[in-house]
Order: C-alpha cells, then sequence, then structure tokens
C-alpha cells in the first residue's frame, strides 16, 4: 500500500502542492485551535543587544508593559571570534583596548534599554560578556529556561535589501521551540 | 502501418506515464506529442484540427475568474459561513460541506474547490473531535458529484460540450437531475457507513459553537470591493452559460468574456493573475489532444470504433457499455486523458448510431468513476494530500472500501436514469 501513498503524494505535489501551501498559510492567519488562542505566560524574558541591533521601536516597550512584573535580561555578547582575530593581527594591547570600548558602549546601550523598560513595569537585570552571539543565546534560552526572546533582526550583523535577517537571527529562532518576537 | 504503432505505442507509453506519475503528467503529454509531431505522424498543418480550442478557452477563461476571485477572500468567507450555520452539529458538518462543495464544484473546477473548503473542514473536525475521514470522502464524493452537474464543472463535461457541440442547459438537463439524486444517496450512504462515529455530546457542541462563533468571516475578506465584484461576475457568467445558446456564443466566449470583464473591472495586476493561471494543466491539455490526434491521423480510432459496433448492435448496449468502460477506466486514469480518448472513438461511432445519449454516459462515466479509487480523480488526490500533510491518514483501501460502493452506486442510479430518458422502460 505505500507504493500508492507514494503515488498520491506525488500526484498531490504535482497537482497543488504549492498552491496547498499559499492557501494553508492564510487560512493560519485566522483559523487556531481554542489552545492556540490562550496567550502564553511570560515570566522571563531575554533581549539580546548588540551594536548592530539599533534602537527598540516604542511600539515593541508598549507590547512588553502587557508582561508587567516579568523580569527582563539585557544582554549584550561581544563575539570573541573577533577579539581573538584582533589580537593575532594587532596585538594584545588594541584587542584589550577594543574590548574595553565595547564593554563601555554594551554598558550605556543596557542601562539606556534598562531605564525605559522599567517605566513598564519590568524588573530588569543587564549583563555582558565576551562569547557567540547565537550559541550563548541559544543556550542562556534553553538553561535558563527564558518564556519570550526578543531580537532585532539585525542582530549579529547588518541586513540588506536581500537578505532582511541577520544570519545570526535565522540560526537562533532556527534552535529554539520558546515564542520569539523580532523587531 | 509503422505510424500506427508508433502512434498506439506513443499513446500507451505516455498514459502509463499519466498513471504511474513518475514523470509530470504534463511533461508526460507533452513528450508524447512532440514524439508524433516529429515523426510527422500528425503533420503541423492538421494540429489546429486537434485542439479542441473551445475547452482551452473555457478552462483559461474560467482560470482566470477563480484566481481573481480567489485573491477577494470569497471562499474562505463561504467556507466560514457554512461552519457557522453547522452550528456544530457534525451531520450538519457533513450535510453543508457536502452540498456547498457541490454547489461550487459545479460552477467551478473542482481541485479549487477542495483545496479551498478542506482546511476549513479538517479545522472543524479538530475541534468537534471526531474522525474526519467521513467528512473529506464525502466532501471528495460531492466534487465529484457536483462537477457532473454543469458543462464547467469538471473538464471532461468541457470536453464533452465542446466535441458534440452540448449546450450548459444540455448539462443542467440531462446530468443535472441524475447529479441531485446521487448526492442525496451518496450523503445516506457515507452516514450508513460512518453514523458511529458521528455523535459529539452537548458540552463539546457548546463549546465548538463559541469557537466557530468567534471566527469572524469579514476577517477573511482581504479586499471587498473585490469580494463584490467577483461575486457580481460570476453570477452573470453563470446567467450567462445558461443563454449562451439562444445568443448563439459559444461556452468559451463566455468564460472569456467573464475573465476579461474582471480584470477589467478590478484593475487587478493582469501579470500576477495570468501567472497564476495553471499553464500546467493547459498544456497538459494540448499534449492529450496532440496524442489523441495522433490515434485520429492514423485511423486507429475508426478501426476500434469498428471492432466495438462489431458487438454492439443498440443504442442502449452502448449506453451500458460507455457507462460502465469509462467509470472502470476513470477509476484508474486520470478522467482527462481517459475522455481525450473516448471523444473521437463515440464521434466514430456517429455513423452508424444515435450518439446523443452517449455522450451522456461519458460524461457519467467519466465524472462519477473517479470517485472509485484514490487517484481516479484530480479532487481525490488533493483532499488525500492534504488530509496527509494534516496527520490525517486515509489509506489507498481505505478510500477504495467506500469509493468503490459510492462509484457502483452512483453510477448505477445515473445509468438507470439515462436508460429511462433515452431507452425507455
Amino acid at each position: 500500500m505505500d507504493i500508492f501513498s507514494r503515488l498520491i503524494q506525488r500526484k498531490f505535489r504535482n497537482i497543488a502542492g504549492e498552491r496547498y501551501e499559499k492557501i494553508a498559510r492564510r487560512y493560519r492567519e485566522f483559523l487556531l485551535l481554542p489552545e492556540e488562542l490562550v496567550l502564553p505566560e511570560i515570566n522571563s524574558i531575554l533581549i539580546p543587544i548588540d551594536r548592530f541591533s539599533g534602537e527598540i521601536p516604542s511600539e515593541l516597550y508598549e507590547t512588553l508593559s502587557a508582561y508587567s512584573g516579568a523580569s527582563v535580561t539585557v544582554v549584550y555578547v561581544s563575539e570573541k571570534r573577533t577579539l581573538s582575530l584582533i589580537e593575532q593581527t594587532l596585538g594584545k594591547e588594541e584587542a584589550e583596548k577594543l574590548r574595553r570600548a565595547k564593554m563601555d558602549f554594551a554598558g550605556r546601550l543596557s542601562r539606556e534599554i534598562a531605564s525605559r523598560l522599567e517605566k513598564y513595569g519590568l524588573r530588569v537585570e543587564t549583563k555582558h560578556f565576551l562569547g557567540s552571539k547565537s550559541d550563548d543565546v541559544i543556550k542562556l534560552m534553553e538553561n535558563e529556561n527564558f518564556d519570550l526572546l526578543i531580537l532585532s533582526r539585525s542582530y549579529g550583523s547588518e541586513v540588506t535589501r536581500t537578505s532582511p535577517v541577520s544570519p545570526v537571527v535565522l540560526k537562533i529562532v532556527q534552535h529554539l521551540e520558546r515564542p520569539v518576537i523580532i523587531y | 502501418m509503422e505510424q500506427t504503432v508508433i502512434a498506439v505505442a506513443v499513446f500507451l507509453f505516455t498514459y502509463a506515464l499519466i498513471i504511474s506519475e513518475r514523470v509530470h503528467r504534463t511533461v508526460a503529454a507533452l513528450f508524447g506529442a512532440a514524439v508524433v509531431l516529429f515523426l510527422k505522424i500528425v503533420p503541423w498543418e492538421a494540429v489546429p484540427e486537434h485542439l479542441d480550442l473551445d475547452t482551452i478557452f473555457l478552462l483559461i477563461g474560467m482560470m482566470i475568474i477563480v484566481n481573481t476571485a480567489k485573491e477577494s477572500g470569497l471562499f474562505e468567507f463561504i467556507a466560514i459561513k457554512t461552519a457557522k450555520f453547522a452550528k456544530g452539529s457534525p451531520m450538519k458538518v457533513l450535510l453543508l460541506f457536502s452540498v456547498v462543495t457541490a454547489v461550487i464544484s459545479s460552477v467551478l473546477d473542482n481541485v479549487t474547490t477542495v483545496l479551498l473548503l478542506t482546511p476549513m473542514l479538517l479545522y472543524i473536525t479538530r475541534l468537534m473531535e471526531i474522525n474526519p475521514i467521513p467528512f473529506l470522502l464525502s466532501e471528495v464524493f460531492s466534487s465529484n458529484i457536483g462537477g457532473a452537474a454543469t458543462l464547467i464543472g469538471d473538464p471532461p463535461n468541457i470536453m464533452i460540450g465542446s466535441a458534440a457541440g452540448l449546450s450548459f442547459n444540455d448539462f443542467i438537463f440531462n446530468m443535472g437531475p441524475i447529479a441531485a439524486v446521487d448526492l442525496v444517496v451518496s450523503l445516506g450512504l457515507i452516514y450508513l457507513l460512518y453514523r458511529n462515529v458521528m455523535r459529539v455530546n452537548k458540552a463539546k457542541r457548546d463549546r465548538i459553537l463559541s469557537t466557530i462563533e468567534g471566527l469572524n468571516e469579514e476577517e477573511a475578506i482581504r479586499d471587498y470591493g473585490l469580494f463584490k465584484k467577483s461575486v457580481t461576475v460570476i453570477i452573470g457568467v453563470v446567467l450567462l452559460f445558461f443563454i449562451h445558446d439562444r445568443l448563439g456564443i459559444e461556452p468559451a466566449v463566455v468564460a472569456l468574456t467573464g475573465a476579461s470583464v474582471l480584470l477589467m473591472w478590478s484593475r487587478k495586476d493582469p501579470e500576477g493573475i495570468l501567472e497564476r493561471v495553471e499553464w500546467t494543466a493547459i498544456f497538459f491539455f494540448i499534449g492529450l489532444f496532440i496524442i489523441v490526434g495522433s490515434l485520429v491521423e492514423t485511423g486507429v480510432i475508426d478501426v476500434a470504433a469498428r471492432w466495438i459496433l462489431g458487438y454492439i448492435d443498440t443504442t442502449g448496449e452502448a449506453l451500458v457499455i460507455i457507462a460502465w468502460f469509462s467509470a472502470i477506466a476513470s477509476a484508474i486514469v486520470d478522467n482527462i486523458p481517459l475522455t481525450a480518448a473516448m471523444i473521437p472513438l463515440i464521434k466514430a461511432m456517429g455513423s452508424s448510431m444515435n450518439v446523443y445519449p452517449l455522450w451522456w454516459a461519458l460524461s457519467l462515466g467519466a465524472c462519477l468513476g473517479g470517485n472509485g479509487t484514490a487517484i481516479g480523480a484530480s479532487a481525490n488526490v488533493v483532499v488525500l494530500g492534504i488530509a496527509a500533510r494534516e496527520g490525517v491518514r486515509i489509506t489507498f483501501m481505505d478510500f477504495l472500501r467506500v469509493g468503490l460502493i459510492i462509484m457502483l452506486t452512483t453510477v448505477g442510479i445515473g445509468l438507470g436514469l439515462l436508460w429511462i430518458r433515452y431507452i425507455g422502460v
């Protein structure tokens, strides 16, 4: 009977495979089962930022105000590999100078975001460290059980017209099963 | 003689490829057509004779109308409205969705109809937490039965109408009553076979009702202006079909007029709409017409017709044989290539008997024979394909067990009605 199942699938692909994908996407916009209509409970939020992330839009702050009382961790990850490359090419001193500059920038940016988030009744913690922008965010989400991840679409690298979402963001979302907001 | 053998070989090889779907059916048909053209079995000058432009343009016109209307969210709107009318009752869901599917399929193509209604049906059965199989099967059967009712409901009818010069009203008059009776019977059979699984308790029904009531059909409409224009044009086109013979215009002209009016009125980007015309289906028809043309050119069709006439003496016998042969064959081969091959055969039989009733026997067999197996009609494949993607497994045997009963019953009833009308009791 497997032959027939394969035959039906081949015929389906040829007759309407692509058309069905479009229709199914369209239906998913407004057909939700009752369990899908329940909003997930959000108690902890992770917001990774870097120099590419840009400003968080005010609409997103307003969205986050719905989770008043939740704890937010704003984390600035500096790419360790970039600093290692600089150390190898320009020397330890230049690398250290860059690291300090990055940490200062991270501190300023995190504080700025934290103060705005606190105005919406959220408890904010900031962190900055050297590591991998993608792997460390995935690990943090998994190990510390954050309920929601908020990412800029340009987190990790600049975006272009042809690649409107950074590859770092794509990698992160492909590895997570938790809700993600991309701004 | 050599050309005859090649024409038959190409025909059989192409049809085998279409059944197996090892390559896309359009590619198979075009390849076969290229071979018979390359070998000059069908001379280039004779190609226009074999290409049935009425069928091709009628299909193109209707595809443009459907594709434009689809953009408005019309079909999702109908699906939500139907779900609301059913009020969470499994029996009403079965009945309403089957009737709506049959009615839409009688005007628009079956594949589009089931593509747009099946997701909604699956959603409702998930809400009801009941086995979706009877509902999906009923949708398939209703689509094929509804398609049999009119000239524009199913491609075999378009081909038959064009080849025999039959009007929209001829189909309504001859096939409409058969389709109506068959729809009632098939619903009755589905109910008898699955009545035990179609029960939902009161509490669950209330919960389903509140969820369905929460759906807003207005949200499904993406473009309200286009929605109204599409409905107006579809109604206008159907009305024109009713009087096309009195006006002396071909059905293809009605469809093309409707398509151009909708494009002009909606100001939709024609490039986008024309891109979505199913050109693979159109080229499938073109390839088939040329392959069957090679059988006509080499005299194979005449020989086959003479051979059949050697065994058949009366129109009544021919009626029974054509209806059952096309029903059984179309449960195995797609009904489009089957009809393409049968049309010249019936035309050739016209020299010895009244073939008018035979067109209806062919329509009956080709359209309703598709209910017999899971691969008998495109609508079956589409519904089963969608079901598989959504985690509902309907095997070939599951389908065959019910499909065969439906096919034998509906073709039997249809044949009985044709017999009463044209042969007498």
